[in-house]
């Protein structure tokens, strides 16, 4: 069922708005943004992770009359996840590996921190909002194999140039050391 | 003989879009990859109607042409929101006034310069999506659309990417050469030298734009 | 209409303001826009064979006021002259410094935008000025916020350019008021060549209102096959811009008749290019020659490669119908002009990806810089020392929406292009070390590794103020 709102091709997204305990908003911004970036995030432990976002939510901007001024009356973590394959899964793998997201987590309403594995997801669900429409550019496609294709396109680039002007036998020699042998290592 | 121009002059679209070449690097940036969010109010009436039509466009391809095309985005979602998940007290249950809609795209680049796009070659699908919000500048002119986006854009937190120096079409792009490469790597086993560098000649133009 | 073909009109072009013969004058009609506000030099190029660009520290604010004054009436306005040049035109701009050192009030400030207040040292990483054109290696008197003013001299010859710098001298010097701090002389080369050898500034945008006739190609595609001048908001505040709205533009009285000016002294490694394109040019099954206009998108004769692939053509350059007339969308592969050309970068027009032009619309230039310095002998294969390159100076109303999209995302990167992190081979910053030109053929090439052919020497983001303005501001009681 949540599959079905969430899901396109092999690529997961996960939406969550959950409430933090008032008084605590200050400390999960510098939390959330002491988070450190790129390969050193925590979430870079999670292989299947493509992209998240984590941001407070505490705020809704008056657009103008005649819009009838609206008030959020708490404010929000909001994490979003693009991801390969099934949610439990990611969940259980947010719990296990992840245990800097208790740091941010647990400034929330009713979080039942990360040790049972089925309530933490029961909390994570309960908070999700199921997507609308989900759109995946390089459809079906794996974040490894994303990286390994980027990696192999670097190599043919070099081998392209480094091959620039070989007669046939250096060409294939050349060839066969640099993209055979690693397929043969396998 | 030259005249001095008599044109009305207009209100300039004045509001700051702000620049992308802000340091330090703000948290909706991450290596190529800029994340826009947007959480912004629709019409009660036209809700259902959004929500079925994005629903609709999940399976139907036509909408590949329209908010789906761009190859500067690698990962968008649509959520219509009516009502804030609620997980009692402390928590104050949330009414809202209108739904929303939440967006959360992720550009290879500065989004004020891929708004353009959507002004300018799919304004009408932005209107549908977005229109029947209140106050909403319907493209074109692409400014003030940029202006209504910059003051609804939630700002800050932190940016995950697995693969933040790539860029869209560099990973479709890759995808495409490693394929390529797989079959020039089956093809070769038992080729001679000459065949060899024909068939890797031909892989080197059947790839060549996406080298 | 145009008057090109005349030998009489070589003949003095050449020797009288040095327009490059294959330039001819454009057809003018009535203008919509207010030239005699709008400085000279934006909306039409000047031809005066000499000039400098002046940058001033303004040490007593009042005495430098009384020196613009004097200057003031050889300010020239975007009025034609018809058949005389003035001996001598001066434009001048001012930095956010040095509008700041001025006395313009907080208020009016704080309406110029975050780049220009920022300046373009630092933004030194957007642009791609990194390693050795860094800011920290620029000359002295650029990027450090001394600079207040630039002054640019044009002239007929020295010596009127002479009788200017001694008037700064003698008034502005002398009298405490202003010191010359840093200080470019420019000379055209013959037939309108760039240092590296191309003929260069073929291609500007045609802007609406200007009373300028636009050739073929100068404009933006209008969807149907044709070509329409681009909006002068684009490039002067106060006007319509391509967004159908008046641009974002500074308080008065900087909202109308004004622009922003960039300005980039970028030395040239003539040599280096030089040998570059003979090496690599070996392996090139098309030569050297066609290597060097692959890497430029036009032969040195300034055909472009689009309308000519396999040899220049005399013919077309001598036709300003058909000397930018051409587009990208009929060559999707890059196989005429590649991809990564540099000229496909400064101007997309409708190149794959940016829908018939509608994307590339909002990030025009134009373009007014000078060689400098003394060109490369001819067959001279390695670098005799000598300071050579282009003063790069633009106008456009937006300096980040215009210029730094062309110079950080189009030239420092390919990713628009499809040429992921590949930089422009002729200018771009070439990093690592590493760098490459995909050149599509059957097979396709590989220029590398990129050298480094351009070295910024320090640059400036500068407001050309509105004639009115400049009397603003030069006026005490305010």
């Amino acid at each position: 069922m949540r599959d079905k709102h969430n899901r396109t091709g092999t690529a997961y997204a996960l939406t969550t708005f959950t409430a933090i305990l008032p008084g605590h908003v200050d400390e999960v911004r510098a939390t959330i943004e002491g988070v450190p970036r790129g390969a050193d995030s925590p979430l870079a432990r999670l292989t299947q992770l493509h992209t998240s976002r984590l941001q407070i939510f505490d705020k809704l901007v008056y657009q103008g009359a005649p819009q009838k001024y609206d008030e959020l009356k708490n404010a929000y973590l909001v994490f979003t996840a693009a991801f390969d394959g099934d949610v439990d899964r990611f969940l259980d793998d947010v719990a296990t590996t992840v245990p800097e997201a208790d740091s941010w987590w647990r400034h929330c309403v009713a979080y039942p921190g990360l040790a049972d594995h089925g309530a933490f997801r029961r909390w994570i669900y309960h908070n999700q909002l199921d997507t609308s429409l989900f759109g995946v550019n390089s459809q079906n496609v794996s974040v490894s194999q994303v990286k390994e294709s980027l990696a192999a396109r670097e190599r043919v680039v070099q081998f392209a140039i480094a091959a620039q002007g070989l007669d046939a036998t250096s060409l294939q020699q050349r060839f066969t050391e640099t993209f055979m042998k690693e397929k043969a290592g396998h | 003989m030259n005249t001095v121009v008599t044109e009305q002059r207009r209100t300039p679209a004045r509001a700051a879009v702000p620049s992308a070449g802000a340091t330090p690097v703000p948290g909706n940036r991450l290596g190529r990859l800029f994340c826009l969010t947007l959480f912004t109010p629709i019409r009660r009436q036209w809700a259902p109607v959004l929500s079925a039509a994005l629903w609709i466009a999940k399976w139907v391809p036509f909408a590949q042409k329209h908010i789906l095309q761009f190859n500067f985005i690698h990962f968008v979602r649509w959520t219509v929101v009516r009502e804030m998940p609620y997980n009692g007290a402390p928590q104050v249950r949330d009414r809202l006034n209108y739904p929303y809609l939440f967006f959360e795209s992720n550009f290879d680049g500065p989004w004020q310069h891929y708004i353009d796009a959507f002004a300018y070659v799919i304004p009408a699908d932005i209107r549908f999506v977005w229109g029947r919000g209140i106050a909403f500048p319907g493209p074109p002119p692409a400014e003030p659309l940029k202006a209504w986006i910059a003051m609804n854009s939630m700002e800050g937190g932190s940016y995950y990417c697995a693969y933040p120096e790539a860029s869209t079409r560099m990973v479709a792009s890759a995808l495409t050469v490693r394929t390529a490469l797989d079959q020039l790597i089956a093809d070769s086993s038992g080729m001679d030298a000459t065949d060899f560098k024909a068939r890797y000649e031909r892989f080197l133009c059947d790839v060549q734009g996406h080298l | 209409m145009s008057d090109s073909g005349s030998l009489t009109d070589l003949i003095s072009s050449e020797i009288f303001n040095g327009r490059p013969p294959n330039l001819p004058r454009r057809y003018r009609e009535q203008a919509a826009v207010d030239l005699a506000d709008i400085q000279g030099n934006v909306l039409r190029g000047y031809t005066h064979p000499v000039a400098a660009y002046i940058f001033l520290r303004i040490d007593d604010v009042p005495r430098a006021k009384a020196l613009l004054k004097r200057l003031m009436p050889q300010i020239t306005s975007g009025v034609p002259w018809g058949d005389t040049a003035p001996a001598t035109a001066l434009q001048f701009a001012l930095t956010y410094a040095g509008l700041e050192r001025v006395g313009v009030s907080p208020e009016i400030l704080a309406t110029f935008p975050e780049e220009f207040r920022q300046g373009m040292a630092a933004r030194a990483e957007l642009l791609g000025d990194r390693g050795p054109s860094a800011p920290d290696k620029w000359e002295s008197g650029l990027g450090t916020g001394e600079a207040h003013a630039l002054l640019t001299v044009w002239a007929i010859d020295e010596a009127h350019l002479e009788r200017v710098r001694e008037e700064l001298r003698a008034v502005g010097a002398a009298a405490g008021a202003t010191t010359v701090i840093n200080e470019t002389r420019a000379q055209a080369l013959s037939g309108g060549r760039d240092q590296f050898g191309f003929f260069d500034g073929i291609s500007q945008p045609s802007v609406e209102g200007t009373g300028m006739k636009g050739r073929p190609g100068d404009g933006q595609p209008n969807g149907a096959g044709q070509w329409r001048d681009v909006a002068t908001g684009e490039f002067v505040h106060g006007y319509v811009d391509e967004d159908g709205d008046l641009p974002a533009a500074p308080a008065a009285p900087f909202d109308r008749n004004g622009t922003f000016m960039v300005y980039r002294k970028l030395a040239t490694d003539v040599a280096a290019f030089r040998k570059f394109v003979q090496e690599a040019g070996k392996q090139y099954p098309g030569g050297p020659e066609m290597l060097a206009a692959k890497i430029v998108g036009r032969w040195r004769d300034g055909t472009p490669i689009s309308v000519s692939p396999d040899k220049p053509d005399p013919e077309v350059v001598k036709d300003p119908a058909r000397i930018n007339d051409f587009s990208y969308a009929s060559d999707p592969q890059g196989l005429r002009c590649p991809h990564g050309a540099h000229i496909r970068r400064m101007n997309p027009r409708d190149t794959e990806g940016f829908f018939g032009g509608r994307l590339s619309n909002r990030h025009r230039i134009i373009r007014r810089g000078r060689t400098y310095g003394p060109p490369l002998p001819e067959g001279a294969m390695e670098d005799d020392g000598q300071e050579r390159g282009l003063a790069f100076v633009c106008f456009n109303a937006s300096i980040w929406r215009q210029f730094e999209t062309v110079q950080g995302l189009w030239i420092d990167d390919g990713d628009p292009f499809g040429q992921g992190a590949d930089k422009d081979f002729l200018v771009g910053c070439p990093g690592n070390g590493n760098q490459k030109m995909t050149i599509p053929g059957n097979p396709p090439f590989f220029a590398a590794p990129q050298p480094r052919l351009v070295t910024m020497r320090g640059g400036e983001y500068l407001y050309q103020p509105s004639i009115s303005a400049l009397e603003w501001l030069v006026s005490a009681d305010r």
